[in-house]
C-alpha cells in the first residue's frame, strides 16, 4: 500500500476572533498574550495553499 | 553519500524542485516568538507520571482526573483552540492526552511553554505517522503555507505568473467566534451576537498576484484593455492578454472544511483534473491510439468498449472553480503544478494484465467460431455431394 498525494487531507488552522469571543463573555486572549502568541493568531487568518502543502508532505 | 551534514533536526522536502527545510527555528521565526520556555517530552500517557496530579489540579481543581464535562467553559474553549491550532489532534477532542493536558496547564498557569518546539515535534510525529501508518491527515496547513510565503518559494513561483487560486488549492480556515460557542453548546443559539467588527475570512489570495489588476477573462475585452493600459501607465509593466487569468485572482477563497465533515474520496482523475491539468487525458488518448496497432484487429471490439468507458465521458467534467473543463483547454500557457505520481507503474502493470487476459479470451472465442464455421462448410459440402450423388 502506498499513499497518493490526493489521499491526503490538510487540516487548516482556525483563526480565532477574540473580539467576538470577548463579546460573548469569553475573555481568553490574555492566556495567549502571556505566551507571546499574538502574532501567530493574527497570521492564522490567511491563505493556505493546499496543493503546495500536499506536495511538500 | 551526497547527503547534507547533520546540523539540527529538520524536515526536508522539495516543491517543484525548490528545496524546503523546516526546523524549530523556522517555526519560531514564522510565529514571531523565540523558541524558549518549558517543554516536556516523552510523557506517553503514563498514569504514574507526577504530572498527572499537577495537571488535574490545574484543570479540575482536584487530584483526581475529571472528564471533559467537568471542565469550565473557559477551559473547554482553550482546549478547543489548542486542538485546532497549537497541537492539532485527530479524532475526538474531549479526551486529551497527557501531553495535551500538560501543554494546557502551561497556558492556564501562564507559564511560558516552548510553543515552537511543541509544534515542530508534533510535525515530526505526524510525519512519522504518515510514513509508517499511512495516516492521511496533515495538520498545520496554514503554518506551512506561511513558511512557503516567508521563504523565497512563493517569490520564485511568482516569476512564472499564471497561478490561480484553483491551482494552488487556496483555502482559509474557519473562524472560531461566537457561532462556534453555540456549536459547542457553551451558549444558546439565540445568544449569538453578530458584530460589524467580526473577523471575516481572509480574502487575500496570495502575493503571487500582488499588484495585478482585478481583471479576468470573463470581463469584456474593452475592460481588460482599459486595465492593461492603466497598469502600463501606473507601473510601466506590460501585461499580455494571454496572461490574464480565466477566473478572478482575488475572488472568494474557499473556506476549509472541518475535519469532522465527511469528505468524498477524491479519485486520481478528479484530483488531476481539479488542478486543471490536461496531460493525463492526453496520455490516455495516446495509449488508446497505440493499442490497436500493437494488438491487431482482434481487439477492435474491446477497444470500442474502452472508448465507451472512457473516464472523460462518464465522470462529470468539472474543475475546482466549477467551470466546465473544456474552457480550460483553451487557456493560454498556464503553468500547472507538477504532481507526484508514486503508484503509476503498478497501475500500468495491472492494466496491461487485464488487457492481455481480455485479448486471450477474445482470441479463444474467435478460434472457436472459426472452427464452428469450418465444420459448417464441410457439412454443407458433404450434404451437397450426397444430393448430387
Amino acid at each position: 500500500m502506498s499513499l497518493e498525494e490526493w489521499d491526503l487531507t490538510i487540516q487548516v488552522e482556525s483563526p480565532v476572533d477574540f473580539a467576538s469571543l470577548i463579546h460573548h463573555g469569553f475573555d481568553i486572549v490574555e492566556f495567549y498574550e502571556a505566551q507571546d502568541l499574538g502574532d501567530y493568531f493574527s497570521m492564522l487568518n490567511g491563505p493556505t495553499y493546499e496543493s503546495l502543502v500536499k506536495h511538500f508532505w | 553519500m551526497g547527503l547534507e551534514l547533520f546540523v539540527d533536526t529538520e524536515i526536508r522536502s522539495n516543491i517543484m524542485g525548490v528545496l524546503v527545510f523546516i526546523n524549530q527555528e523556522t517555526i519560531a521565526y514564522v510565529i514571531g516568538r523565540a523558541s524558549e520556555g518549558n517543554y516536556k517530552d516523552g510523557l506517553d500517557n503514563n498514569k504514574k507520571s507526577p504530572w498527572n496530579e499537577v495537571v488535574n489540579e490545574t484543570m479540575f481543581n482536584s487530584k483526581k482526573k475529571g472528564s471533559y464535562s467537568n471542565l469550565s467553559i473557559e477551559k473547554k474553549m482553550l482546549l478547543k483552540i489548542q486542538n485546532e491550532n497549537l497541537l492539532p489532534k485527530g479524532g475526538g477532542s474531549d479526551q486529551p492526552s497527557l501531553e495535551h493536558r500538560v501543554f494546557l496547564h502551561f497556558f492556564l498557569k501562564k507559564e511560558k511553554a516552548n510553543v515552537p518546539n511543541y509544534i515542530f515535534k508534533h510535525m515530526i510525529k505526524t510525519l512519522k505517522e504518515i510514513q509508517l501508518n499511512y495516516r492521511t491527515w496533515i495538520p498545520y496547513g496554514r503554518l506551512v503555507s506561511e513558511i512557503f510565503n516567508q521563504g523565497s518559494l512563493l517569490r520564485g513561483l511568482s516569476e512564472t505568473r499564471g497561478f490561480t487560486n484553483d491551482m494552488l488549492g487556496t483555502v482559509t480556515g474557519k473562524i472560531i467566534n461566537g457561532a462556534t460557542l453555540a456549536n459547542m453548546k457553551l451558549i444558546k443559539v439565540d445568544a449569538i451576537i453578530k458584530l460589524e467588527s467580526d473577523m471575516k475570512e481572509s480574502r487575500i489570495s496570495s502575493n503571487l498576484v500582488e499588484g495585478f489588476p482585478p481583471i479576468c477573462k470573463q470581463d469584456p475585452l474593452d475592460v481588460q484593455l482599459f486595465y492593461i493600459h492603466d497598469h502600463l501607465q501606473s507601473t510601466g509593466e506590460e501585461i499580455r492578454l494571454e496572461d490574464i487569468p480565466e477566473t478572478m485572482y482575488g475572488g472568494n477563497v474557499k473556506v476549509s472544511k472541518r475535519r469532522k465533515t465527511k469528505r468524498k474520496p477524491v479519485s486520481e482523475a478528479e484530483y488531476l483534473e481539479g488542478a486543471s491539468e490536461q496531460p493525463p487525458k492526453k496520455a490516455k488518448k495516446a495509449k488508446k491510439d497505440k493499442a490497436p496497432e500493437a494488438t491487431g484487429s482482434g481487439l477492435a471490439s474491446i477497444q470500442e468498449e474502452v472508448e465507451d468507458l472512457e473516464a472523460k465521458k462518464i465522470l462529470p467534467e468539472r474543475t475546482r472553480s466549477g467551470k466546465a473543463a473544456t474552457t480550460s483547454l483553451t487557456a493560454p500557457e498556464q503553468h500547472a503544478i507538477p504532481k507526484k505520481k508514486r503508484k503509476h507503474v503498478a497501475r500500468k502493470l495491472k492494466e496491461s494484465k487485464y488487457v492481455e487476459a481480455e485479448q486471450e479470451s477474445d482470441e479463444a472465442t474467435q478460434l472457436v467460431t472459426r472452427e464452428v464455421k469450418r465444420k459448417k462448410v464441410i457439412d454443407e459440402a458433404v450434404q451437397r455431394a450426397m444430393e448430387l450423388a
